[in-house]
């Protein structure tokens, strides 16, 4: 199988999508979860964990990347909707703009986080691409 | 809606163990949250936490101090993140409200030395999101 090219800073367009990933929030994930920032109170999924499903497929939907990228800022937009463990959130990224500046590569990817066709959060991804 | 002043102060401390939770969960294995032999190539020197840890760190915060009492509401979030946190640090939530709107707050993330990680500014309850 032949090796997929790096994403790199040339390769991006404002407007390309990558792609939508589902994640279900799952046990596992509730594990993980708590052993970082304790028990969940009650079955409500906390809203951090679409800030980690966004990570996910940001990480997953572009591959493979090149090493050393930055994460520099980050806007978020959480809608009033209230998720439970259980349920399935689909990421959508994409590139929403790129400038050179100073000789590094700014990137902002756009995140749409829906759960049953409901947008439920978007935010944008502020990164210094590293190649 | 009432808004309390401050945002409840929650402290992390990060680990090794912290560090390979949160790579599962999101999926970023990046070698520099994880790997002392190539973290210590870097400028870095040290493995550093990923930064949304931090960030979701803040969003506890918000959520146990304002959002538990209330029904679901939109929230911005306009952050930077300002320095890296070396795996091992202890970090620390923060936040006051700001006079210039209701439900308007700076907020930040400091380490052990009190320097801001990530800092910026957070809306609650701006119209409903759509």
């Amino acid at each position: 199988m032949m090796d997929e090219p790096l994403w790199t800073f040339e390769r991006f367009e404002p407007g390309q999508v990558f792609g939508e990933i589902a994640i279900e929030m799952d046990s596992g994930k509730r594990e993980r979860w708590q052993r970082i920032y304790g028990a969940s109170p009650d079955n409500r999924l906390p809203s951090g964990m679409l800030v980690a499903a966004m990570m996910e497929a940001y990480i997953r939907a572009i591959q493979p990347r090149p090493k050393g990228n930055v994460h520099a800022s980050q806007m978020l937009d959480f809608k009033p909707v209230a998720l439970e463990w259980g349920q399935t959130v689909a990421v959508r990224i994409s590139c929403r703009s790129k400038q050179e500046r100073k000789g590094r590569y700014w990137v902002d990817f756009g995140a749409v986080a829906s759960s049953a066709s409901v947008e439920v959060m978007s935010g944008t991804i502020r990164s210094i691409w590293a190649a | 809606m009432k808004f309390p002043e401050n945002l409840a102060e929650l402290t992390l401390e990060t680990s090794r163990d912290t560090s390979e939770a949160y790579a599962a969960l999101t999926f970023d294995y990046n070698p520099l949250h994880l790997d002392e032999a190539f973290a210590a190539a870097t400028p870095f020197a040290k493995p550093i936490a990923h930064g949304t840890m931090a960030l979701n760190l803040l969003l506890e915060a918000i959520n146990r101090s304002v959002k538990a009492a209330m029904p679901p509401v939109r929230t911005r979030l306009d952050i930077r993140f300002s320095a890296p946190v070396k795996v091992g640090e202890t970090i620390r939530t923060g936040g006051r409200r700001t006079g210039s709107r209701e439900g308007e707050y700076e907020v930040w993330v400091r380490n052990a030395a009190g320097q801001d990680v990530l800092s910026g500014t957070l809306t609650i309850g701006a119209g409903d999101g759509r």
